[in-house]
């Protein structure tokens, strides 16, 4: 029999294993070679570690020890010192302030959650429980420590509405449309947090504020008509004007969501319905085709919106996320689980004929072929889909453009393996399409040993395979390969690329003074 | 509430009159209410005429016909007005209303597997016919129907296409009145108004459901007059600015046809018949001032009742005819919403009388 060389040798096979879990280690474990680097890691590694942090899965502390730790790195960083305002306690905020010198954004973003009672957790807000004259004395001390935010000023006009002062309210809504800017107390984050963000919901508006506004433009809007009612015109014209701009304000807010546009649209619709009839009876032609254009562009952004955000683009976008990786784990997987209940199935017939004193199975419980035939049977229709998702439009093609070579290799190496496993069999050089579809006219019989080296063999070909998909999908996955969550959402910066772009046009198309 | 309970509110909200008999002019009144640090609700008989308050009647008030709301794991059963029989909706896959009568024996069925999306169910005031909204199903594009159910033959009769909002009966149970949206006017307009505005049309179910009136294109909310000759509507028509935002105020005649326009108005009117040949109607000046008028149902100079600055709206709610004494409702606030309101009374030539609450600061 001529001796067929064993490929790959184990020489190689271990060479391999090691390569791979030094990879493995490199990738996860090693840390970033610059400064900057390194703080960007700790800054997005806090994100998750907050995340898990809100289920209970991980300490607060231990998000803030990061955040600490990157702006150690990087002193000063504006975005650093926001999530860290945000990620610390809410009870210990004031001492975060007395300790540290923060920048303006995060010195205003402390002071802003200070202000509110509002707990940072997924879903609506609770309800601030201070009455209205309490709120309103912690409202002035807000404006000074964020003097040009107007959020504060129509807070304190939803306070004033509250108490019945409507006269006051207007005077509020006044210094609100001259500061023009609405910032939501929630920290800027950077694009990659943005691009990795596994909810939207950090950008979310909470539904206090959003029943606060409408019912501040209803109330505004009666108080216009009792102006109108006593013949003052040009009161009630700037009251409903004022309104129209907090729409404005509110749909431009920052940070932009979707929410705050159509929270906006229904404000400027509530003013709308008051101004026109003014506009029209008092004959201000000028006035009405700016409030039209502005209603045109409220319109033009639903619709811009609606067919720009496709809310089915997360499930879709997680799929084709997935299934690179997927199409290795799955094939390793069921290539073992199946060869692993062949050999179940195989055992007890062995045990009895061993027992006999038969002689041992010449053939196999599973020839190389049949587990090449099982394998590619399995892995083409995967490897297809994987190869049909690289045509579909993809907001990443890295991981399917990396994991299609992969694949291939790792059909090609199976391949072989059970090739050379079969040739040693048959004791002759064989062809492929005899591998795949003949037994062996004679094969050396299964030994134990030899069965054990097989299920080895497998548990280490699944090992490869997890490795590989750890070390090449690792930038995915993000700081730990198993926080597939990230993947839910997408792209959330696509959302508020989309907003921004509807914000600057109505900017546009503002009322004027 | 007890009558003198009911004396010390001062800030009543959501009024409401039902039960009104014209003949003593006694209505039950039902209402929200604010009193210092409290609040609730309540209902009390009032007398139009003199304001005299009295306990209410030891039944609660009949409910207005509602619409039959379906709900999740619980039957929800609507009576017809007099009591002999009652429709119940299953939740199920598929959904039914099932007709019943006072010995809860099953009389009829409608499933949704047969009409989808089963709703708007009302009712005819004579127990024969009741009505309910659907998806036609089958249809290319579906379309939301108007269905009549009969009593008698255990069977529904699909009336109008394009209907999806609650039908109205004429008192005496032989008319139907709904509004077809969607129609050819409307559909350069904002998706809003294509929803909410369309033709009026008006169907004799003792012929048939025989259509006998179709008016309007741009028509809003109607009301049947209340022995049916005459139907009211609102419609928008173009602005000296070309725009559709001007509201028009018609009657149609449901024997001949005929249509009658009554007025123009920017701010859409807020009117109720006053008894089958006239109109209490609220318009508005530029000053967004409400008045009361009354005018009559085939046009004609409006006669105004009331017309007060310290109110945004009047909404009429009762006619007496022997007084000519319109009552209506005043807000301070241009929306139905959670804003105190007065309820008041009025004939022609004198002076308005607030008649709930009493202790409300007098306005003019």
């Amino acid at each position: 029999m001529t001796r067929i060389r064993t490929w790959p040798s184990r020489r190689l096979q271990f060479a391999i294993i090691a390569v791979l879990v030094l990879g493995v280690m490199i990738s996860v474990f090693w840390p970033p070679l610059s400064r900057e680097d390194r703080a960007e890691k700790l800054y997005l590694d806090s994100w998750f570690v907050g995340a898990m942090a809100s289920y209970g899965r991980e300490k607060q502390d231990a998000a803030v020890a990061k955040l600490e730790a990157g702006l150690r790195l990087s002193p000063g960083n504006s975005l650093y010192e926001q999530a860290l305002v945000w990620q610390y306690p809410r009870g210990k905020l004031p001492e975060l302030l007395a300790k540290r010198q923060l920048g303006p954004e995060a010195s205003r973003l402390a002071a802003g959650l200070i202000f509110s009672d509002e707990r940072r957790a997924a879903g609506p807000m609770p309800a601030d429980s201070d009455p209205p004259e309490k709120q309103l004395v912690r409202l002035d001390a807000l404006a000074k420590a964020d003097p040009t935010n107007s959020l504060v000023y129509y807070r304190k006009a939803f306070a004033l509405r509250e108490l019945g002062r409507m006269d006051e309210a207007c005077a509020e809504m006044r210094t609100a449309s001259s500061l023009g800017r609405i910032r939501r107390y929630i920290p800027a984050v950077s694009d990659a947090v943005l691009d990795s963000m596994s909810s939207p919901m950090i950008t979310s508006m909470s539904s206090l504020e959003i029943s606060e506004f409408r019912r501040l433009a209803r109330a505004l809007t009666d108080t216009a008509n009792e102006r109108l009612r006593q013949g003052k015109v040009d009161e009630a014209r700037g009251i409903l004007e004022d309104c129209c701009r907090m729409s404005v304000n509110l749909a431009s807010s920052e940070p932009p969501t979707i929410m705050s546009v159509l929270v906006g649209r229904v404000v400027f619709m509530i003013a709308e319905a008051q101004l026109e009839p003014i506009y029209k009876d008092f004959g201000m032609r000028e006035k009405l085709a700016a409030l039209r254009r502005l209603d045109a562009v409220f319109q033009r952004a639903l619709q811009s919106y609606r067919s720009a955000i496709d809310y089915s683009a997360p499930v879709n976008r997680m799929i084709r996320i997935l299934v690179a990786p997927g199409v290795l784990l799955l094939a390793a997987y069921l290539s073992s689980g199946l060869a692993v209940l062949v050999f179940l199935w195989w055992l007890p017939a062995a045990i009895v004929r061993r027992r006999r004193r038969e002689t041992a199975l010449i053939v196999p419980p599973w020839s190389e072929g049949f587990l090449a035939r099982t394998f590619l049977a399995i892995y083409i229709p995967i490897l297809a889909v994987a190869l049909g998702m690289t045509f579909l439009e993809s907001l990443s093609w890295y991981p399917l453009l990396a994991s299609i070579p992969a694949q291939l290799v790792l059909l090609g190496v199976t391949l072989r393996i059970l090739h050379h496993q079969y040739d040693e069999h048959a004791g002759e050089r064989t062809g492929i399409l005899r591998f795949i579809f003949k037994a062996p006219a004679a094969a050396k019989a299964w030994t134990r040993k030899y069965l054990i080296a097989a299920l080895g063999g497998q548990l280490v070909f699944l090992a490869c395979c997890s490795l590989l998909v750890i070390i090449v999908f690792k930038p995915v996955f993000g700081a730990y390969p198993w926080q597939t969550n990230r993947l839910a959402w997408g792209n959330v910066s696509h959302e508020q690329a989309v907003v921004r772009q509807i914000a600057a046009d109505l900017k546009k198309a503002s009322l004027g003074e | 509430m007890t009558p003198a309970q009911a004396a010390r509110v001062d800030e009543a909200y959501a009024l409401r009159l039902t039960n009104v008999d014209l003949d003593s002019g006694i209505a039950t009144l039902a209402y929200s209410y604010r009193v210092g640090e409290g609040s609730g609700s309540g209902f009390v008989r009032i007398h139009l005429l003199t304001a005299e308050l009295s306990a209410p009647p030891s039944k609660p008030p009949t409910p207005p016909k509602a619409e039959l709301v379906p709900s999740f794991g619980s039957p929800n059963t609507l009576r017809s007005p007099s009591g002999r029989f009652a429709l119940e909706y299953v939740n199920g896959a598929p959904a039914k209303v099932i007709l019943r009568n006072a010995k809860g024996e099953k009389l009829g069925v409608v499933s949704e597997a047969e009409v989808q999306g089963l709703a708007n169910i009302v009712w005819s005031p004579s127990d024969d016919y009741f009505t309910f909204t659907g998806v036609i199903s089958g249809a290319a594009e579906p379309k939301s129907g108007l269905y009549v159910y009969s009593v008698k033959q255990r069977k529904h009769q699909l009336v109008a296409r394009g209907v999806r909002t609650v039908p109205q009966w004429s008192d005496d149970g032989r008319l139907l009145a709904c509004l077809r949206t969607e129609t050819e006017a409307s559909k350069d307009l904002p998706e809003s108004v294509q929803r909410s505005r369309g033709t009026v049309m008006v169907f004799d179910v003792g012929r048939g459901s025989k259509r006998v009136l179709a008016v309007g294109e741009l028509a809003g909310k109607f009301a049947l007059s209340p022995i049916g000759a005459g139907v009211v509507f609102t419609e928008l028509v173009k602005d000296e600015y070309g725009d559709f935002d001007s509201y028009a105020l018609r009657t149609a005649d449901v024997r001949t046809g005929s249509v009658h326009d009554l007025l123009t108005n920017r701010r859409e009117p807020v009117y109720a018949w006053a008894g089958d040949d006239a109109l209490a109607v609220t318009t508005f000046d530029k000053y967004a001032v409400p008045t009361l008028n009354l005018v009559g149902a085939a046009g004609g100079r409006p006669t105004a009742l009331v017309t007060a600055r310290d109110f945004a709206r009047f909404k009429p709610l009762a006619y007496l005819p022997m007084q000519r004494r319109v009552v209506y409702k005043a807000s301070a606030s241009v929306r139905d919403y959670d804003s105190p309101e007065e309820l008041w009374a009025v004939e022609p030539g004198r002076r308005p009388v607030r008649l709930f609450p009493k202790n409300v600061r007098s306005r003019q």
